[in-house]
């Protein structure tokens, strides 16, 4: 038996990013005031989507003409870090919400030991890969996922990427990088700087097998049980009142 | 006048940081600033708050006394406190010694 419980959400039909981002934040809230069980979800953006860390600048990190264009909506996180293509074909998110507690209070000690769960999933799958501080997993030294943290009250979420078949071609053509930061990794291009796993792996995966997987490594990581569930209906609502933030440009073209 | 400056600092280990700040030349004051990139900070509020006290400083010890202040109650990622407060300091010198 594990130590706690956690709510695995498996939803993989697909759905836009401001209500991605509305759901995590709606679901932290209620986590981080005891409404909610601790909560390991997956979910895939559709359409594809780019969406850019907290404390970013839209002008600085996406080609924002480019993105209209094609059609690709551009969403604030409440989270930090970069810019991300969440490709509706090739790429899985999960977000955990956790109560913190012991080791979890340590800000870059937590991101190691929840990156360290995702870790354990992607060996289960044959991949090795391994965690590169402070908030990436890498195979070899290219970028399979990028993980970020909010906290609020006594509760952390963190959620992040899991490149599987994303089209990278589109990512670079959507995406800005600096100079600076691909020379920082040693990398000419993203490209350069990222893999998917079925190229780590050499085979095609389907997202619900790597979200098998990683629960798996979530299970083992904190010692906790879990079921399968669903949002509650006052997640929903509080979902439903939140995604107006994601749709307005005021939070989105905050920076 | 104003004179705006964007830098882009990344030191070593760290994540990249776009400064985009505006100096009013006629009292060499920063009028405007803002500070982004892929970093992490805790709490997420307090970047408004560093960029609103930076708003005003004409000084390299007005600049170096706000980001010392607010270095002591966040916690950032990535975001390397010293090479802020010096890049600041080093466009407000040049723009003012002009």
């Amino acid at each position: 038996m594990g130590e706690f419980k956690i709510r695995v959400i498996y939803d993989l039909a697909g759905r836009p990013p401001w209500w991605q981002m509305a759901i995590d934040e709606a679901i932290l809230e209620h986590v981080s005031r005891g409404y909610s069980l601790p909560t390991l979800r997956f979910y895939i953006f559709s359409p594809s989507s780019v969406t850019i860390g907290l404390f970013q600048a839209v002008k600085h990190t996406v080609r924002i003409e480019e993105a209209k264009k094609r059609g690709v909506p551009v969403v604030r996180r409440f989270t930090g870090g970069g810019a991300v293509y969440h490709d509706e074909y090739g790429e899985l998110t999960y977000s955990i919400t956790l109560p913190v507690s012991g080791a979890l209070r340590d800000i870059e000690k937590s991101y190691e030991m929840l990156c360290g769960a995702i870790i354990r999933g992607l060996r289960r799958l044959g991949v090795n890969a391994e965690y590169k501080r402070p908030n990436d997993i890498v195979v070899g030294e290219r970028k399979v996922s990028g993980n970020a943290q909010a906290r609020r009250r006594e509760a952390l979420l963190q959620h992040g990427t899991i490149l599987y078949d994303s089209d990278l071609d589109t990512m670079e053509a959507l995406l800005l990088v600096p100079k600076l930061k691909l020379e920082h990794h040693g990398a000419k291009s993203i490209r350069d700087r990222v893999v998917n796993l079925s190229e780590a792996l050499g085979r095609s995966v389907d997202p619900q097998a790597i979200a098998d997987a990683i629960t798996g490594g979530f299970k083992e990581t904190l010692r906790a049980d879990v079921e399968e569930g669903w949002y509650s209906r006052e997640e929903f609502k509080l979902a439903r009142q939140l995604t107006k933030k994601y749709l307005d440009p005021k939070w989105n073209y905050k920076r | 006048m104003d004179i705006s400056v964007s830098r882009i600092i990344r030191p070593k280990g760290m994540k990249t940081v776009y400064i985009d700040v505006t100096i009013n030349t006629s009292d060499c004051r920063i009028a405007q600033i803002k500070i982004s990139g892929d970093f992490f900070l805790y709490p997420p509020e307090a970047l408004d708050e560093l960029e609103e006290r930076l708003r005003g400083c004409n000084s390299e010890d007005c600049i170096y006394s706000v980001v010392d202040k607010f270095a002591e109650k966040t916690t950032a990622i990535g975001l390397d406190y010293n090479a802020l407060k010096t890049v600041l300091a080093e466009i407000l010198g040049n723009v003012c010694s002009r």
